[in-house]
């Protein structure tokens, strides 16, 4: 609280205690306390294929692309109080590298990559830990806008019928806006079975080479975005991803 | 004894940088040394020409509520002896239909002009609002705390809320009347609610009102009230909580008690 006491200035003193009040951000008797509000979340969570298929480059790619998604969150004031990532990695089993956190806390994580895709399964967990994490949001009184999940892979599930199933519920998220759900293709992804996992809303993108990098630049962008507006993340206009993605018919 | 009361609103850093005009906008006026009437409109993000829905809205809406308390004039102090719910009847329908001749003149939908709508009067034996949307609207009667008149109607996520133009506006407008000596009305768009407002109880946070509230019965004049709330609104400790573009509407009575 500052401000010169208006009531005590005498007559003569008016005009100079009002242009002092002018300076002072124009409430000469203190400023307002503002409530200490958490911000609003902005929850995105990534389902990552880490089987066999992505050793090598592929993954270091990916680790580098997570790298500069931090990056590029945290050079955002606002975004970096708003936006939490959590990261389900599946390659042989489905694991829950990274439950969700604010982009300062987060520890990149080095994923490895063997075994198999179980994709299904992973989308399941996915779905699971967002619906959860809203929960909290609302329990703590917390405001949050859509939650984003963006699904990458490069092959196909390979856990049976499980992915349809999962594929089922993750659609219906979509379309009945408990969710985002964005699907990304790896050179190698089963671009069909990928289509019928997208959501009719958005279909799936193919990363053009292993372009991780620019992808989770597109990703920081975005969810910057959405984490600064007051409209549905729907209809918001996203930036174009011409920079990564080939257009797939 | 008499009302210091002002208005104003200010373009938001994020459509400063983005180039986006300005989607608040509102007006206040006093018809007659009683009473106080406001009408303020925050244009919906995802609509494009939404900075002309709300000047159409408010435009429509402050002549409308001044001849509907001219017709019905409270007694003892009140705003009108209508109920709320009479009084403000009708007020979607008049506005809904300014908007759409706007947007038609625009070759534009209805959609395209989205925004909410925050209506007060007040006089010094009470306080009447009408609300779509998110605003909100803080009162605090002689020796009484401040009280949140109307809860900001939010949908699931945060950036959601519900406009003038939505076909079931008629059934989303709120309304709430409080009688008793009106002392302070302070009643802002959804920018400054994050700083105002307790989330998680609902409830005014008293230590931003009472400065305001202070500085409003202490101060000379109107205008002088006016430049405090523009140069607060422009301020860089505020700027640096909030985004998004503000209207702040404050009303004191200035008279023997407090």
């Amino acid at each position: 609280m500052i401000g010169a006491p208006y009531t005590l200035a005498g007559d003569s003193g008016v005009d100079l205690v009002v242009i002092e009040r002018r300076e002072r951000d124009g409430m000469g008797l203190g400023l307002p306390e503002f409530v200490h509000n958490p911000e609003n979340r902005c929850p995105v969570a990534l389902l990552l294929d880490t089987s066999a298929s992505m050793r090598g480059e592929p993954i270091a790619e990916l680790n580098a692309g997570l790298r500069s998604f931090q990056h590029h969150i945290l050079s955002d004031e606002l975004a970096s109080l708003r936006v939490e990532l959590s990261i389900v990695a599946f390659g042989g089993d489905v694991r829950m590298v990274q439950d969700f956190v604010t982009v300062d806390e987060l520890g990149p994580p080095q994923l490895e990559a063997s075994g198999n895709t179980p994709m299904g399964e992973a989308m399941d967990l996915g779905l699971r830990m967002v619906e959860a994490r809203k929960a909290v949001y609302r329990s703590n009184g917390i405001h949050y806008y859509r939650p984003w999940i963006f699904l990458i892979t490069d092959g196909a599930p390979t856990d049976g019928e499980a992915w349809q199933h999962a594929a089922m519920r993750m659609q219906e998220a979509d379309l009945t806006g408990r969710a985002t759900f964005f699907t990304v293709g790896v050179q190698g992804a089963d671009m069909d079975i990928l289509r019928e996992i997208s959501s009719p809303n958005r279909p799936p993108l193919m990363l053009r080479g292993l372009m991780f990098r620019d992808l989770f630049r597109w990703l920081s962008a975005s969810v910057r975005r959405v984490s600064m507006s007051r409209i549905g993340g729907e209809t918001l206009a996203l930036p174009p991803v011409h920079g990564w993605a080939e257009i797939h018919p | 004894m008499s009302w210091m009361a002002a208005l104003d609103y200010r373009q938001g850093a994020s459509h400063r940088r983005a180039g986006i005009p300005c989607q608040d906008f509102g007006r206040l006026a006093l018809p007659d040394e009683n009473t106080v009437i406001a009408a303020f409109a925050d244009g919906a993000g995802s609509a494009r020409f939404s900075h002309l829905g709300a000047r159409a809205a408010v435009d429509a809406a402050l002549p409308w509520i001044r001849e509907r308390i001219a017709d019905a004039p409270g007694l003892r102090g009140a705003v009108s002896r209508l109920s709320p719910e009479r009084l403000f009847d009708g007020l979607t329908n008049t506005v809904q239909s300014a908007i759409r001749e706007t947007a038609n003149d625009n070759r534009l939908s209805l959609d395209d002009l989205a925004c909410t709508l925050t209506v007060v009067a007040l006089a010094p034996n009470g306080v009447s609002v009408a609300q779509i949307g998110d605003g909100i609207v803080v009162a605090r009667l002689s020796h009484q705390d401040y009280t949140l008149l109307i809860q900001p109607d939010r949908g699931e996520y945060a950036n959601e809320t519900s406009f003038v133009t939505d076909p079931d506006a008629a059934d989303r407008l709120r309304v709430r009347s409080l009688e008793g000596p009106v002392r302070f009305v302070s009643a802002a768009t959804d920018g400054l609610a994050a700083v105002s407002v307790d989330n998680r109880a609902q409830t005014p946070h008293a230590p931003f009102f009472s400065p305001i509230d202070l500085f409003t019965r202490q101060s000379g004049s109107a205008l002088e009230v006016h430049d405090g709330i523009r140069a607060f609104l422009a301020s860089d400790r505020l700027s640096a909580k909030v985004e998004d573009d503000l209207t702040l509407m404050v009303c004191g009575w200035r008279g023997l008690d407090g």
